[in-house]
């Protein structure tokens, strides 16, 4: 090969460059939209894992029911994973400020190097002071600002938020993310308030006041050699799960022992503290027993002296008496003055009987003192000896209470949750799987509509340039030196625009994916690297595809002799087209019809080309919003239509008579019907295909009808639970490949499973259910269903808020959850699904341009000597436009209507392999849809002809019709 | 005035770096009905006279003058219609529409225009009445520059310009073509020119105008031009 060869195959570039171009843009757009969506999955889960990574997310969180204590630290920590283990602790409060109330998860600051889940501050900054906290969540910035004071209290209106945390009240200093909380709107449930956290608070460690850490986490470096989304993740960590799970049962058994002998210990030290303290109330009251008995003694005494007093006195006062009497009489014989000695002797009498007298009655009077002083005492003495008896009897009754208390003290349970347990988690990573499954299909279509019209383009150029290929055989080059051109040509400007298209999709299209995403998930990392082996592959891929087309075209022209290569060929021969044969259409159709149709029928390669690139873009517009459609129905079909309750309550099925009443009581005033159900989720399979759905036994079947939808979507079919038994939803069935009337095994346990006949197949579109009666339940179990499931429906949509949080405050309902809720999460996640709908549109309609532009660009170079010929001929420029346009137009028509017609069975595969196995997309394209794909279509279809118009406007005639080359 | 004036008209093409002055000032006249044959080597600029002619080209200076209008002052709009209106074009390589057959050929022009010649009349006309659902592929050269005949003459133009009509015709034939151009003109009064290298056909013309080097070297005026059967080359 020489130089000059080489220097012909450039120039033949820089010539014709914008053939070049168009290969090139062709290529670029093909594999760019390819390497581009099939990235984007594991770039997702790559941005979020660099997320998890930077700010450490646990790869285990275990809450127990007694909390943990050094012991249980140290237990985890001698099962010998590396890593790091970071106790921590948690509460769930209600936050209070001034325009309203939040359920809150209280978290403490992960600080330091040894603990894990950091947060990133998005504004403001770190608590400092023990009364400062940070809250998560772009949502909370929008209501709460910064330097705002807030209050936690307790759930219970009566509890003591003293219990929990040494302060209450906090200064919010900044705003901040946890990996925690991937899911800006999933911040999972609780039994505090309406069940619903709504942000997390972080405040300073010591603030919190319980003996033992509330939370573990894990973070163990086994598993960091795996994607946290990927399949050898999932294993690893279910395995360590069982080890935790394990370390939790003896740990548990350990714990108890502890808290037993420690309980016994002290209900020991209380009963002998009570006997000491009776023996020495005893002896204090006996005491004061003997004090009061004595005092009554010498009460008596004294009573016995006042009566014998008393008696002297009476005594005293006879003598004085029969003194007087005598005196009177002598007086009376011998005169007073006769008798003045006796006179102050008995008035000596006197006076001394009535100091006697007085000192008796001070005597009485005293006594009468002492008498109610003791009648106190032994009043006093009766009420504590009493009391003592009382206090004791409390006192023992308290110790047997702790006695009766410890021997039902059950064993603590470790809740281990692996990160599929953390709220918003999983459904990131379904969102990933999901693009993943419209990545297998879509962007191979479009690559194949590409690589076609590429071939068109290299087929034409081949053709063109037969007087070259006859020049360098004639000048008797070898066939591979004359192929070495157009391989050149073809394939550089192939690899080149996949190397290009690649550069820009492997990056752009992640980025917007994610980007999208981001608006619903809070991490603000994307990282979207080219994948090498997938670049090289596309690479080759589409370098070799060109090759061998180039190779196709080219084998004619090189069979030839140089002699009829170098000969013009002759113009493609007119031909009639069958529709000439059924004259009374023929006839009818103008003139210029007849031309269009000739034309059309005369190209058939391209023609075919047209209608394959034209159709292939409308189908893959069509899909693009059938995928918005169905998608966008689930939430719609499911919340709107399957599920008629608005909502359901957990209660604890063993609750008592009264609790029950009471319940039904609260339903009842806030208007709402009930359905009681067991719920069970369990594996179910057949022929080899398991699914875990979930059973739901229906207390009263006759009315389940009026819950939930029981329908066939084809047959139209309406289930009646009662008679029918069990009805299956509709992608169970599909996923089990079991139909009604047909069976499939449950599984009870790792060894036993049951057979269940399948009574129906009822439309449904998110997660799998098997709904039965409680007859059938017993003869597949043998077991009474435990209703813990209370549906609701009716009620006032404003009160929803009020009785949730009144059941749970009740106690009656462990939580409740409306389905507005989780119809209104389910709805944004479908909008950023839009974005990537919109991507595929957009790039459906480049495409279209593309293969458009191209072909008419190929039909307007091959015919420009007939196109001059009508410009001559004094046709106007519209006349010239419309006699190429009208093939196209008509192209255009047919392949918009094959392509929506071919765009049905896309969309339907697109949007089957889309799924996630939990969830069934709606299947209906809305009518709007094919509008939509259509008006795309023709949109870009006729934006070509505008860039067409001009183009024919400046065909120079002179230079076309000089003569044949 | 003359039917044709060209006054000093002026063309050049610009290829690549070089000029190329097609028309150096060409300056010619043609009488209404007359049959004038445009005479010179290749490269003389003899088609770009005609092109320019057929307003199917522009030239920088000079002016153009047709039935008393200056078409090298003609809009693109204006040139279109004279095109479509006034001239009729036959090429060396007929340059028929190969997917139309030979009666849609001439429809193809004549549906331009309101008053035409139809088809088949102005077929019968230039003899190919057995051919005309024909496609272009299945006639031979002669019969080809028939159909492209007809389909000029079919708009009833003031004015039929011929591209070397005989270039890839053998002899009989390009007689025959001759004489029919020849006859068209003495029948219906349309007035001809026929650009040719062939200097042989110059009897038969009422004028010829010989160009050399992008200009005008002869005009003469035939008095008594030769008939076609007479003339051989």
């Amino acid at each position: 090969m020489n130089k000059t060869v080489i220097k012909n195959a450039v120039r033949e570039i820089k010539a014709s460059f914008a053939r070049y171009l168009s290969i090139f843009a062709i290529m670029a757009l093909g594999v760019g939209f390819f390497t581009g969506i099939t990235a984007s999955p594991d770039d997702m889960r790559r941005s979020a894992e660099n997320y998890y990574n930077r700010l450490e997310l646990s790869d285990f969180r275990i809450v127990s029911t007694f909390g943990f204590d050094g012991d249980d630290v140290a237990a985890l920590e001698s099962l010998g994973y590396g890593g790091k283990i970071y106790p921590s602790y948690f509460s769930d409060l209600i936050l209070q400020k001034e325009d309203g109330e939040s359920v809150v998860r209280v978290m403490s600051i992960p600080d330091g190097d040894s603990s894990l889940n950091k947060i990133e501050i998005i504004e403001g900054r770190l608590p400092e002071k023990a009364d400062e906290c940070m809250v998560d969540g772009r949502e909370y910035t929008d209501t709460a600002v910064i330097g705002e004071e807030i209050t936690l209290i307790h759930g219970d209106s009566d509890g003591d938020i003293g219990e929990f945390l040494k302060n209450d009240v906090f200064t919010v200093t900044g705003v901040c993310r946890t990996p925690l909380y991937p899911n800006d709107d999933a911040r999972g449930y609780t039994v505090v308030g309406n069940g619903q956290i709504q942000f997390a608070v972080f405040i300073p460690a010591d603030n919190f006041k319980y003996e033992f850490y509330t939370e573990v986490y894990l973070r163990l470096d086994e598993l960091r050699e795996f994607n946290g989304y990927s399949d050898g993740y999932k294993a690893a960590a279910e395995r360590i799960e069982e080890t935790l799970e394990e370390a939790g049962r003896r740990r548990s058994a350990e714990r108890l022992n502890g808290i037993t002998a420690q309980a016994e210990e002290e209900i020991k030290k209380a009963e002998s503290e009570l006997n000491d303290a009776k023996e020495k109330a005893t002896a204090e009251l006996s005491d004061a027993k003997k004090r009061l008995d004595d005092a009554k003694a010498e009460l008596d005494k004294a009573k016995a002296d006042i009566d014998e007093g008393e008696a002297t006195l009476d005594e005293t006062l006879a003598a004085l008496l029969a003194g007087e009497a005598e005196y009177e009489r002598a007086a009376a014989v011998y005169g007073e003055e006769m008798l003045a000695g006796e006179r102050a002797a008995l008035d000596y009498g006197w006076s001394e009987y009535e100091k006697g007298r007085a000192a008796l009655d001070g005597g009485i009077a005293e006594y009468e003192e002492g008498l109610a002083e003791y009648g106190s005492g032994s009043a006093d003495y009766e009420k504590a000896s009493r009391e003592a008896d009382e206090g004791f009897a409390e006192a023992e009754e308290k110790i047997n209470q702790a006695k009766r208390d410890l021997a039902d003290l059950e064993e603590p349970v470790w809740y281990v949750f692996n990160r599929d347990g953390y709220p918003g988690y999983a459904e990131y990573g379904e969102n990933a799987d999901r693009i993943g499954n419209i990545a297998k299909a879509f962007p191979v279509f479009f690559l194949l509509v590409a690589a076609l019209v590429c071939s068109t383009t290299v087929t034409r150029m081949v053709e063109e340039q037969r007087i070259q290929v006859g020049l360098f055989k004639a000048l008797g080059y070898g066939n591979g030196v004359i192929m070495f051109k157009y391989m050149l040509y073809a394939v550089s400007a192939a690899v080149l625009g996949s190397a290009g298209g690649l550069l820009f999709g492997m990056k752009m299209f992640p980025r917007v994916i994610i980007t999208a995403y981001q608006m619903m998930y809070n991490f603000p990392d994307i990282t979207a690297p080219y994948d090498l082996s997938l670049s090289l592959v596309s690479m080759f891929t589409a370098g070799g595809l060109i090759a061998a087309v180039v190779l196709l075209s080219i084998r004619k022209a090189l069979s030839e002799r140089p002699a009829s290569l170098m000969r013009p060929k002759a113009p493609r021969k007119g031909r009639r087209v069958f529709l000439e044969r059924i004259g009374f259409i023929w006839e009818r159709i103008s003139f210029s019809d007849k031309v269009t149709f000739r034309n059309i029928f005369r190209y058939k390669q391209r023609m075919l080309m047209t209608l394959i690139g034209i159709a292939g873009c409308t189908a893959l517009t069509l899909t693009g919003f059938a995928l918005r459609d169905c998608i966008g129905d689930v939430a719609k079909l499911q919340f709107g239509k399957i599920a008629m309750y608005s909502g359901y309550s957990v209660i604890d099925p063993e609750m008592s008579e009264s609790d029950a009443e009471k319940l039904n009581a609260v339903y009842d005033e806030y208007g709402c019907e009930t359905l009681y159900a067991y719920e069970r989720v369990m594996s179910c399979e057949n022929g080899g295909k398991s699914v875990e759905l979930e059973i739901v036994v229906v207390k009263d079947a006759e009315r389940a009808g009026d819950y939930f939808l029981m329908r066939n979507r084809t047959s139209g079919e309406e289930y009646d639970l009662s008679r029918c038994g069990t009805v299956i939803t509709e992608k169970a069935a599909k996923l089990l490949g079991v139909q009604s009337g047909g069976a499939a095994a449950l599984r009870k346990s790792e060894t036993e499973s049951v057979a269940v006949k399948i009574g129906g197949v009822s439309e449904n579109y998110a997660w799998h259910y098997l709904r039965m009666t409680e007859g059938v339940y017993y003869e597949l179990f043998g077991e009474e269903p435990q209703y813990g499931s209370v549906f609701f429906k009716g009620g006032a949509p404003e009160k929803q808020d009020e009785m949730a949080s009144r059941l749970l405050e009740e106690n009656l309902a462990l939580s409740t959850v409306y389905i507005s809720d989780f119809a209104g999460g389910f709805e944004e996640m479908i909008n950023t699904l839009n974005t990537v709908i919109v991507i595929l549109i957009a790039a459906a309609g480049a495409l279209s341009v593309i293969v458009l532009y191209n072909l008419t660009n190929i039909n307007i170079h091959e015919r420009i000597r007939e196109i001059s010929t009508l410009k001559v001929l004094g046709f106007y420029d519209l006349e010239v436009d419309m006699y190429i346009f009208r093939e196209n137009l008509f192209l255009t028509l047919l392949g918009t209507a094959l392509g929506l017609f071919s765009g049905v069975g896309l969309s339907r595969y697109v949007v089957q392999t889309a799924e996630v196995n939990d969830v069934m997309f709606g299947r209906n394209i809305s009518p709007l849809s094919f509008v939509f794909a259509a008006a795309v279509t023709t949109a870009f279809s006729l934006i070509v002809s505008v860039f067409m118009h001009f183009y024919l406007k400046k065909v120079n005639m002179a230079e076309s019709l000089k003569s044949v080359d | 005035m003359s039917f044709i004036a060209f006054t000093d008209v002026r063309k050049t093409y610009k290829m690549g770096e070089m000029e190329i002055r097609a028309a150096d000032g060409v300056n010619f006249t043609v009488e209404k009905g007359e049959l004038a044959v445009i005479l010179g080597p290749s490269g003389s600029g003899k088609t770009t006279v005609l092109n320019l002619l057929g307003g199917i080209d522009v030239n920088d200076k000079g002016g153009i003058f047709v039935d008393g209008a200056n078409i090298s002052e003609y809009s693109r709009r204006e040139m279109i219609s004279y095109r479509r209106k006034d001239v009729g074009f036959v090429f060396q390589f007929y340059n028929l529409v190969q997917n139309l057959t030979a009666k849609e050929n001439v429809e193809l022009a004549a549906q331009t225009v309101r008053d035409f010649i139809p088809a088949k009349e102005i077929l019968e006309k230039v003899g190919l009445t057995e051919r005309i659902a024909n496609f272009p592929s299945q006639l031979s050269g002669g019969e080809q520059q028939r159909v492209a005949i007809a389909r000029a003459l079919a708009k009833k133009p003031k004015l039929l310009l011929c591209d070397e009509p005989t270039g890839a015709l053998d002899y009989d034939t390009g007689k025959k073509i001759l004489k029919l151009l020849w006859d068209t003109c003495r029948r219906d009064k349309t007035t001809i020119v026929i650009v040719t290298h062939n200097s042989a056909i110059a009897p038969m013309a009422d004028r010829v105008i010989k160009l050399k080097n992008s200009r005008v070297s002869r005009e003469l005026i035939n008095q008594n031009p030769t008939p076609i059967e007479e003339i051989e080359w």
